[in-house]
């Protein structure tokens, strides 16, 4: 069985935000809502590295952990997935998550909370796969159609990579051993330890 | 305990909180935005106070409706990456990954990411528009081209056809650009010009001037052969990111990453080897990189003495540049200079990169020979992985520089002079005569004291519109001062002078803007009325082809029809041109349905006349067939191994001698003598002469394999053909053409009684004839020649450094000084010496450079029209080291009052970051629609002001113009920095 | 004794109504399962279990990480 695995490789990544916007243009996902975001460290100074960082689909999710109301599920291959319709928008998904990764609709000028939105892995929702429904609530479902998220599939240097963990851990290793450097898989002792 | 499921509970109890455990979906989807297609216009605004998006949208479409797909090539960079559009019932509703494009292999960076969104068009130019009392009304486009068109009717009568000034063209593609020049020519007039007069037109001089053709000589796939890179003035990272997939990949192969820049950018990030010069200082460092490599005998002999001339005229002056010189002049070290130019010299082939950091300079086209000195030192030029790569910077500004709009030449290069105009009036299939009434008579003076025709001489540049209105009348060389300016897709504040052309926008008697957006002209000024706005559509809404940086011709398909009431380009010209009277002589030979030309003929008529440049071969057929075949193109060398375009290059990189019957594969790497030209090879042009002062100027011992020539020879004419006797190789039909066209260019007061046809050269054979038999033999038909390491035309020969009119270094003006004054250049008086001649150094010390951003692109209302990546930089900003803002009392994220020398001046937040050195700060330019201080966004047309808008930093940049093109200095002058 | 017969009426009325209360009364009794997803089932689910779903998008990965 396949697990799904992000990984950005950040001698590759130029900060280009293909990722963030393509992920906005799949999924029409509103200003306010950044499902993937480009983190710069050391920016301007020798030394500048960029990671693209959203959901990392951890293996035992801390937000599935908090949840009140049980409203997040993992599919065989990992990807961890959320049902808006019962979600009630308590954040504590968003205090759990090491990453970061769920965030919440712009409401009133009160700024109060709606449903939480995050990156699906391009894998929807619970909804019918490919209905109308899921379409508006969590964007395209692209896992169902055979293929892989868009952030991935469009990243200008092919620093993003997604797919199942052993493939993309051996396309990396293929590239670390041409360059003959240190790896560099950020995120990954938090999110995939055990 | 009992627990009941929520949802049971009824939504009425909970009607009048904000907070619902569980929302109906109207609610939901309200909030969220994406029934009603938009996005919130700022963060502030409450998501259910938007309005309803006119333009239908993927949520509303029927996802279980059939999907078409359709290929088209990305509208922003000269990277050209593949699309694939998912079209629904019409509605665009999904982009997918190209995997099979050649150029991209399905990535994007985030302008690409995001193109779709030209399908909903929230903050488009929906309507034309016109001016009226200061208020925006919408008018017919009836009215609107009566108007117009009456308006300039009305200047041609009062001040002649050279008062109406048209410019734009680089994101038009090739047929649509081409048909702007013929449509301004056929008009009468020379004023005309686009964006790469401000872009690259340096380049193009320089590198032309150098070995005869104006282009990148390699291509972006090419690097991964580089075994080294050398980026001077180039951000890659954030101007051309899909093109960093192969720096990366070619760096992985063991390429070494040198970059060169004022400011350590993105792509600096990613270099082995950094290096900060002074900004405008790129001659120094070029003669000291040189210096090193000539003291160490690193050069290429064989190839300098083979296909160089006048190397040791560089040889004596780059002595004037030894380390403790450059070290003064740019601040880098001896050490850092030799380990530049030994990982050069030992990494072999290398490549040389340069972009705007190196050409927007008064001295950008000595740069620019500069950098080309260097790469024939090493031997680089004509290699695989090495060349001299110029990343272009629109998606079309080579091809519209090739074919269309240029004030100082016809399309393809071939000048202003009677002959070049001869040529193109047969292609367009009117008469000489015809075309010459349309212009005025004249004279006017030229740059020699003497005078010539208006026919004849170089228009007024974009970058000098501005003065071509607020010149005196005596001091502008054409009748008349310029009255009308039509901004033909093209933003004014990528152009420098911010607070002048206002002032020049306010003269003129009438202001059109032809854009999908209203772009920053329409709000600039203050203008109450004669401005009128009429909506072109995206590439994405009509079809053509569009040429990449590399060379290589792409077609597009339409992805969906004009949104609202645009337009494509072709038609709006074709209305125009119905309305003046020529629309018969505009579209002669081209098919014209429902008032739209036919773009592929559009196409082949290009395909008839540009042999100069070999746009011959690429007939629609062709690039529609490797447009369908993309993934049979290798993605190192661009050669379709096998499939139905096998043996032909993606794109069918120009040159592409000869007609499309010939089959020419096209010509991946310039120069190349590896090659039999029949497969793509090529050797320098021999364009400037067979010998000069009694130098051989013609190659020796080289030559492109399979040449039956075995050494240089001259540029090809049908009576090079007779001497050798392949006269005789020429079909019956070839013959006839080019006895019409001998007949046709018959002098008999100079060439005597009967037309002599071996005058008729492989630049004005209609037939093709002529490079057909050239090639047969294994010859290039333009010639095979040396390279020139100094150019005689040029005011200098051998480039010296100058220092920029707004220097920091007020003490080294006197030994590096700038030219003198010009009383007519291209039409208009320019100054340097004068403009040098005080120094602001002391009131403006810091060195203003300006530069791009990986989400924006150009004048940036396009793009700052597009919530998702209007989201991603939400602000104007400048970037100043922690030392000056301590200087300066600046904090970070503070507004700040960046003030230029000549009174123009932005209020803009500053960054604090060590990204720029001490003396230098950097400001993007893709802003606008705030002006010294004052938001411009509700003299927009409602609905169509872009999200975000800015301060533009060229409104406090200064005047500084090249002294071959005139191209504007805008990436070195001076300012002062305070709080606001 | 009217006392006494008020009293077992009312009495008697009390516990008819404590027991009819009884009967409206549903029995079942909803356990709480932490941690357990409350949702309906997602069909790609399942779909992510067939083998030949997994191939696909294996395919698909090789077709865009690919230097090729």
């Amino acid at each position: 069985m396949a697990r799904m695995k992000f990984l950005c490789d950040a001698e590759r990544c130029i900060e280009c935000n293909g990722c963030v916007t393509a992920c906005k243009n799949e999924h029409e996902v509103p200003w306010g809502v950044n499902r993937r975001r480009v983190v710069t460290l050391d920016d301007g100074v020798p030394g500048e590295k960029s990671i693209s960082v959203a959901c990392m689909h951890c293996t035992d999710a801390p937000c599935a952990a908090v949840c009140p109301v049980d409203c997040f599920y993992t599919t065989p291959d990992g990807i961890v997935l959320h049902n808006k319709d019962l979600c009630i928008g308590c954040g504590y998904c968003f205090y759990a998550c090491p990453f970061g990764a769920p965030q919440y609709p712009q409401q009133s000028a009160f700024g109060v909370r709606g449903k939480m939105d995050k990156c699906t892995f391009c894998a929807g929702g619970p909804d019918a796969d490919g209905s109308a429904e899921e379409i508006k609530k969590y964007g395209r479902n692209r896992i169902a159609e055979g293929k892989l998220p868009l952030c991935a599939e469009m990243c200008a240097t092919k620093a993003l990579i997604a797919g199942d963990g052993d493939v993309v851990a051996d396309i990396y290793r293929k590239r670390v051993l041409k360059r003959g450097g240190r790896p560099q898989t950020w995120g990954w002792e938090t999110a995939y330890k055990g | 305990m009992k627990l009941t499921r929520k949802q049971d509970q009824q939504a009425g109890a909970l009607a009048g909180s904000q907070i619902e455990g569980v929302i109906d979906r109207r609610t939901f989807l309200r909030r969220s935005g994406i029934a009603l297609g938009g996005v919130a216009a700022a963060s502030t605004l409450p998501l259910s106070m938007m309005q309803k998006a006119t333009a239908k949208t993927a949520a509303d479409a029927n996802p279980k409706a059939e999907t078409k797909t359709v290929r088209t090539i990305c509208t922003h960079c000269s990277v050209g990456c593949g699309i694939i559009a998912e079209v629904q019932e019409g509605v665009w509703t999904g982009q997918e990954p190209a995997f099979d494009h050649p150029f991209n292999l399905g990535a994007h960076c985030s302008k690409g990411a995001s193109v779709r969104e030209h399908g909903h068009g929230e903050r488009r130019l929906k309507y034309p528009m016109k001016l009226v009392d200061g208020k925006w009304q919408k008018i017919s486009w009836d009215q609107a081209i009566n108007e117009v068109g009456d308006k300039m009717l009305d200047i041609r009568k009062k001040y002649g056809p050279e008062s109406v000034f048209m410019t734009g063209g680089s994101k038009h593609n090739n047929e649509q650009a081409y048909l702007m020049t013929k449509f301004m020519r056929m008009w009468g007039t020379n004023n005309q010009d686009h964006q790469a007069r401000i872009c690259h037109s340096t380049t193009v001089a320089g590198v032309a001037s150098t070995w005869g053709y104006g282009a990148m000589t390699n291509s972006y796939n090419d690097m991964h052969n580089a075994k080294a890179m050398l980026f001077i003035g180039s951000n890659a990272a954030e101007a051309h990111p899909v093109a960093m997939q192969h720096i990366l990949r070619g760096k992985e192969n063991g390429g070494k990453m040198i970059v060169v820049d004022p400011r350590y950018t993105r792509t600096a990030a990613h270099a082995d080897i950094y290096v900060r010069i002074r900004s405008g200082t790129d001659i120094p460092f070029i003669w000291g990189v040189l210096w090193h490599i000539f003291e160490n005998k690193w050069e290429d002999k064989q190839y300098l003495a083979q296909r160089v001339y006048a190397m040791d005229d560089v040889r004596k002056e780059v002595k004037n540049y030894p380390p403790d010189v450059v070290q003064d002049l740019t601040g880098v070290p001896r050490d850092l200079m030799y380990k530049v130019a030994e990982t050069l010299a030992k990494n072999r082939p290398g490549t040389l990169v340069w972009c705007m950091g190196g050409t927007q300079h008064h001295i950008g086209h000595a740069n620019v020979r500069t950098y080309n000195c260097l790469q024939l030192a090493l031997g680089n030029i004509g290699k695989s992985g090495g060349g001299a790569n110029i990343f272009r910077g629109h998606d079309n500004v080579q091809g519209a520089t090739d074919v269309g709009p240029n004030c100082h030449t016809l399309p393809g290069y071939y000048g202003l002079s009677p002959g070049a105009w001869k040529h193109w009036a047969r292609v367009w299939g009117v008469d000489y005569e015809w075309l010459k009434k349309r212009f005025d008579p004249g004279p006017v003076p030229d740059a020699k004291g003497g005078t010539q025709s208006p026919m004849n001489a170089s228009g007024i540049p974009v970058s000098r519109w501005v003065d071509g209105v607020l010149e005196a009348k005596e001091n502008v060389g054409q009748r008349h001062p310029i009255r009308m300016v039509i901004f033909n897709g093209m933003a004014p504040n990528s152009q420098t002078r911010g607070p002048d052309q206002k002032k020049a926008m306010e003269m003129l008697e009438g202001l059109v803007i032809i854009d999908p957006y209203p772009t920053v002209s329409a709000v600039m000024h203050d203008r109450k009325d004669n401005v009128w706005l009429l909506p072109a559509c995206t590439q994405f809404e009509t079809y053509g082809s569009v040429t990449a940086s590399n060379r290589s011709l792409q077609w597009r398909d339409r992805v969906i029809a004009p949104l609202f009431e645009s337009k494509p380009d072709e038609e709006i010209l074709y209305l125009l041109a119905k309305k003046l009277g020529f629309e018969k002589e505009l579209c002669k030979n081209i098919k014209v349905e429902n008032n739209n030309p036919n773009n592929e003929d559009v196409l082949r008529e290009i395909n008839h006349g540009t042999w100069t440049i070999g746009y011959t071969g690429q007939s629609p057929e062709r690039l529609k067939l490797h447009q369908q075949n993309w993934g049979t193109f290798n993605t190192t060398s661009l050669i379709a191994e096998g499939g139905p375009a096998a043996g032909e290059y993606y794109g069918l990189p120009w040159p592409c001698w000869g007609t499309p019957g010939l089959k020419h594969p096209g010509t991946p790497v310039l120069y190349d003598p590896s090659k039999p030209v029949a497969r793509g090879g090529l050797c320098f042009r021999a364009r400037f002469g067979v010998e000069k002062d009694g130098v051989n100027l013609l190659a020796e011992g080289s030559y492109p394999v399979g040449s039956q020539i075995k050494d240089g020879y001259p540029e090809f004419t049908f009576g090079t053909l007779q001497k050798l006797g392949w006269d005789k190789e020429l079909t019956a039909k070839e013959m006839a053409v080019i006895n019409q066209i001998a007949k046709a260019e018959h002098d008999p007061v100079k060439d005597g009684i009967s037309p002599t046809p071996g005058k008729v050269n492989w630049k004005t054979d209609l037939s093709g004839g002529i490079q057909r038999v050239a090639i047969k033999h294994g010859c290039a038909p333009f010639g095979n020649a040396k390279a020139r390491a100094k150019v005689w035309e040029y005011p200098d020969p051998v480039p010296v450094h100058r220092e920029p009119l707004y220097t920091p270094r007020y003490d080294l003006v006197k030994k590096y000084p700038t030219y003198e004054d010009r009383k007519v250049f291209y039409r208009l008086p320019t100054r340097y010496q004068s403009v040098q001649a005080k120094d602001y150094s002391k009131e403006f010390p810091l060195v203003l450079t300006s530069g791009r951003l990986v989400e924006f692109e150009g004048g940036g209302d396009e793009t700052r029209s597009n919530p998702w990546l209007a989201e991603l930089q939400q602000h104007m900003f400048v970037e100043i080291n922690p030392a000056d803002a301590n200087t300066y009392k600046v904090r970070d994220g503070q507004m700040v009052w960046v003030e230029g020398p000549e009174g123009g001046k932005i209020k803009v937040k500053a960054m604090v970051t060590r990204r720029v050195a001490q003396g230098t700060v950097f400001s993007p330019f893709h802003f606008g629609g705030e002006f010294q201080g004052k938001s411009l966004r509700n003299k927009y047309p409602p609905g169509a002001d872009p999200y975000v808008l800015g301060e533009a930093v060229n409104t406090a940049t200064t005047y500084g113009y090249d002294a071959v093109t005139a191209m504007q200095e805008s990436k070195t002058t001076l300012c002062r920095v305070r709080p606001a | 004794m009217r006392v006494a017969l008020t009293t077992i009426t009312a009495l008697l009325l009390a516990m008819g109504f404590a027991l009819m209360t009884g009967c409206t009364e549903g029995t079942e009794v909803t356990m709480y399962k932490p941690g357990v997803y409350k949702g309906p089932k997602d069909p790609l689910v399942d779909k992510q279990r067939d083998p030949k779903q997994q191939e696909a998008l294996l395919a698909r990965f090789n077709q865009i990480q690919t230097d090729r």
